[in-house]
């Protein structure tokens, strides 16, 4: 390859002014930006309103409430400053929903990674009925948790469907009453989970593969890479942002998780599938502690609001390199 | 960035104003029809919503026979189940949206929702004098009465737990006797286990049954005392207590609860499996008469997922005496509930003439005590029994009438006055003890210091 000499460049005096230049015109364009025409305002409003009315007034709300002791009807709450969040921060209730979090978030999305990454690789390859195998993964996503909640009640009772195939595999001495036992109840939870959300991780892989380049999967066939170094080496770098943001949205999820634990369990037996959502509900509704359930809320945010941003740097970080 | 309006944006940009200004004018219009209607005390639409009667066709019953009084009034029941009722009720009662008419029980829910209803105390004393308080059972109106002396709700019947219903049937079946203390109870469900048939089924995941069953052994203990460390008026760790407890962990450990029942709810799990007669007993309050009515029984085991549902012969018997020193027995409990009106309803007269109707009319009271939901709070009411229509009139009356002849002198109440964080504690202590975790006495020491501590 013949090596060119570079054309004569701009004199530094030159590229100071050039830059100048561009400074002047960027300055010159943000200030365009912000001003916005009269009747550009009426486009607008709609936006401005719903963001600012449903989203801002309400978590201004929540915070206001979170400093009061009521039962969200009574005319005359009592405000009580950060009483509600220090007896949150004392309640070990609060502390064990945190770590049922954590745990959740672990485990599910260790298994629904690793089963979607499978299942998606496998699909990618040539193999018979791919499409009826991608529905049938799929199908669990669009179910509704409250549709399939009282099924999952009725399969892991004591004399569900789960406890007669394990007695009619000869495993019956494994029968259990899954969801009455506090040590198991929050696996079922997570099994439920993994369950319906794996075909939303497949389906997230499964288009992120289709987007790497062929001929560096067969650059790396050539260098004598079999299929597993293929996946760990080559594909799973490039769907590094996927992955990224399933764990941004698995994170946000084990802390938001509400419908399945209330519907199968009510974060019981004896709170051992109590999870930060039901929590709050528990404590808004049933116990009528709105402004308790209030600084919950506001503890439960921040969380959700922290890790994401932390995920968002980390993805960003990833990115530039 | 600028935003160029030309002249066909803006004509879109009015065309949408006014479509918009169009929708609201209609939208209000529609909302406001009402106001012009104008409120009569024998004319309306009148909305009601409750938890109680749970089954609808109970609900149906009192409004055909209201309607044969008053026609021109038409009252629309919605069950609301409850599990959810106060999260329903509490917006719905601060909106301008909400019911007419709603359910209101003593204690915590009447601390929510009283303030939203009208006083019914003028109209009461207008329909049955200024002694209207002695004309109904000793603890229907008391409770409903605010701290004003209005009365906010008007009382339509009492309520009461402590005994245990057994499927008479399957008790002769398989040649069994209902049990009358816990050595019984062990011997009866092993020997229906043996035959493949469930006993015992209570959803040991809500609380407030927990509480029912915990207050029923109690009291064959000592009774009065749950009802007082509730109040706070004994202590929690005391040997009585700790016997009560004792006997609540037998009832997991030899084989009277269902396996798992920490992971069932009473309503509607256990009760589905009773209907469903998977299980041959299950404690309920007084109010499960109701299944001994062959019209009401049929559509609720439809409801519980049978086919083909075929009437069964449902009959209380006393709570089994939980030791040695115990006696089988124990009732407590209070109004069931009251109806107020909705201080926001536009139908205030039409509404109130209903609740009056129910809480007041011997007509009204009459089929109340027909459909053995509640104990009708008017205390001249006898239930007719030829014209409620039991499964099994000869079997079914004799301890439903002795039931109900206990409960119109009981004054024990059931703990509904308390904070629900005292109930909810009690559960913990009860899952905790249940589940092994703690023994009785320190699931006993834990709830003295959390809750008198």
């Amino acid at each position: 390859m013949a090596v060119t000499k570079p054309a004569a460049g701009p004199s530094r005096r030159q590229h100071h002014r050039v830059l100048q230049q561009g400074r002047g015109q960027r300055r010159s364009r943000g200030q365009r930006r912000y001003r916005v025409q009269r009747p550009g305002y009426a486009w607008v409003a709609p936006a401005v309103v719903i963001s600012i009315g449903l989203l801002y007034f309400c978590l201004g709300d929540t915070a206001y409430t979170s400093t009061l002791q009521w039962d969200g009807v009574s005319p005359n709450p009592e405000h009580v400053g950060l009483r509600n969040y220090s007896e949150l921060l004392h309640d070990p209730i609060f502390w064990r929903a945190l770590r049922h979090c954590a745990v959740f978030l672990v485990i599910t999305f260790t298994i629904q990674t690793s089963l979607g990454i499978a299942f998606a690789a496998l699909l990618h390859s040539r193999i018979r009925l791919a499409s009826l195998y991608k529905v049938i993964i799929f199908i669990p996503v669009v179910l509704a948790p409250s549709i399939m909640a009282p099924v999952f009640r009725l399969i892991f009772a004591a004399d569900g469907q789960f406890n007669w195939v394990l007695r009619h595999i000869g495993l019956g001495f494994l029968a259990h009453p899954w969801l009455g036992d506090e040590r198991t109840s929050l696996y079922v939870i997570m099994f439920i989970q993994v369950w319906e959300f794996t075909g939303l991780t497949f389906i997230l892989y499964y288009g992120a593969m289709s987007q790497v380049d062929h001929s560096i999967i067969e650059a790396a066939r050539l260098d004598g890479a079999g299929n597993f170094r293929t996946l760990v080496s080559i594909v799973l770098p490039i769907v590094k942002g996927t992955t990224v943001a399933l764990l941004m949205l698995s994170v946000i999820g084990a802390l938001k998780i509400f419908d399945i634990p209330q519907l199968v369990t009510l974060g019981g037996p004896n709170y051992s599938s109590e999870f930060l959502s039901t929590y709050i509900y528990r404590h808004s509704i049933p116990l009528a502690r709105v402004g308790f359930g209030a600084a919950a809320s506001m503890v439960l945010l921040v969380l959700a609001v922290g890790f994401s941003m932390i995920f968002a740097r980390l993805g960003r970080r990833g990115g530039d390199r | 960035m600028s935003i160029k309006m030309t002249r066909r944006s803006r004509r879109l940009l009015g065309g949408v104003a006014v479509l918009a200004c169009t929708l609201a004018g209609g939208l209000t219009a529609c909302g406001g029809g009402d106001e012009t209607v104008e409120d009569s005390a024998t004319a309306g639409e009148v909305t009601w919503w409750g938890w109680t009667p749970a089954e609808e066709v109970i609900a149906n019953t009192y409004i055909e026979t209201f309607n044969k009084e008053y026609p021109d009034i038409k009252v629309t029941f919605k069950q609301v189940g409850l599990a959810d009722y106060d999260s329903v009720m509490r917006p719905a009662l601060a909106s301008d949206q909400g019911p007419d008419l709603y359910g209101i029980a003593p204690g915590v829910t009447f601390g929510q929702f009283a303030q939203f209803g009208i006083d019914l105390m003028p109209a009461m004393v207008e329909l049955l004098g200024e002694d209207w308080k002695s004309k109904l059972l000793l603890t229907a109106a008391d409770p409903l009465i605010d701290e004003a002396g209005a009365l906010k709700a008007a009382p339509v019947g009492i309520n009461f737990a402590g005994p245990v219903w057994i499927n008479q049937d399957l008790f002769d079946q398989y040649g069994l006797e209902p049990p009358t203390n816990f050595d019984e109870w062990v011997e009866v469900c092993a020997a229906f286990k043996a035959q493949g048939q469930g006993c015992y089924v209570h959803g040991a995941q809500d609380a407030a049954f927990n509480r029912d069953v915990i207050q029923s052994i109690s009291d064959t203990i000592n009774p009065g005392l749950m009802a007082k460390a509730l109040a706070g008026e004994e202590p929690w760790n005391q040997p009585d207590l700790v016997a009560t407890f004792e006997a609540w962990k037998r009832m997991f450990d030899e084989g009277i609860m269902e396996e798992g029942a920490l992971g069932v709810t009473h309503y509607p799990d256990a009760h589905n499996k009773f209907l469903a007669q998977d299980y041959a007993m299950i404690a309920m309050g007084q109010w499960y008469g109701q299944y001994a009515v062959e019209s009401i029984l049929i559509p609720a085991i439809e409801g519980a997922g049978v086919s083909n549902p075929e009437p069964f012969t449902v009959v209380p018997i006393l709570f089994p005496a939980a030791n040695d020193q115990a006696t089988p027995g124990a009732m407590f409990g209070a109004a069931d509930y009251g109806l107020a009106v909705n201080a926001k309803s536009k139908h205030q007269k039409a509404a109130t003439t209903f609740a009056l109707w129910l809480a007041t009319s011997p007509n009204a009271q009459q089929v109340v005590a027909n459909a053995l939901n509640n104990v009708p709070a008017l205390a001249s009411i006898q239930i007719d029994w030829e014209a409620a229509g039991l499964v099994n009139l000869a079997v079914q009356q004799g301890p439903i009438e002795q039931m109900i002849e206990t409960c119109k002198t009981t004054t024990e109440g059931r703990g509904m006055e308390h904070d629900p964080a005292v109930i909810d504690s009690l559960g913990q202590a009860a899952s905790n003890v249940a589940a092994g975790n703690q023994t009785p006495e320190e699931a006993l020491e834990w709830l003295q210091a959390t809750l008198q501590g």
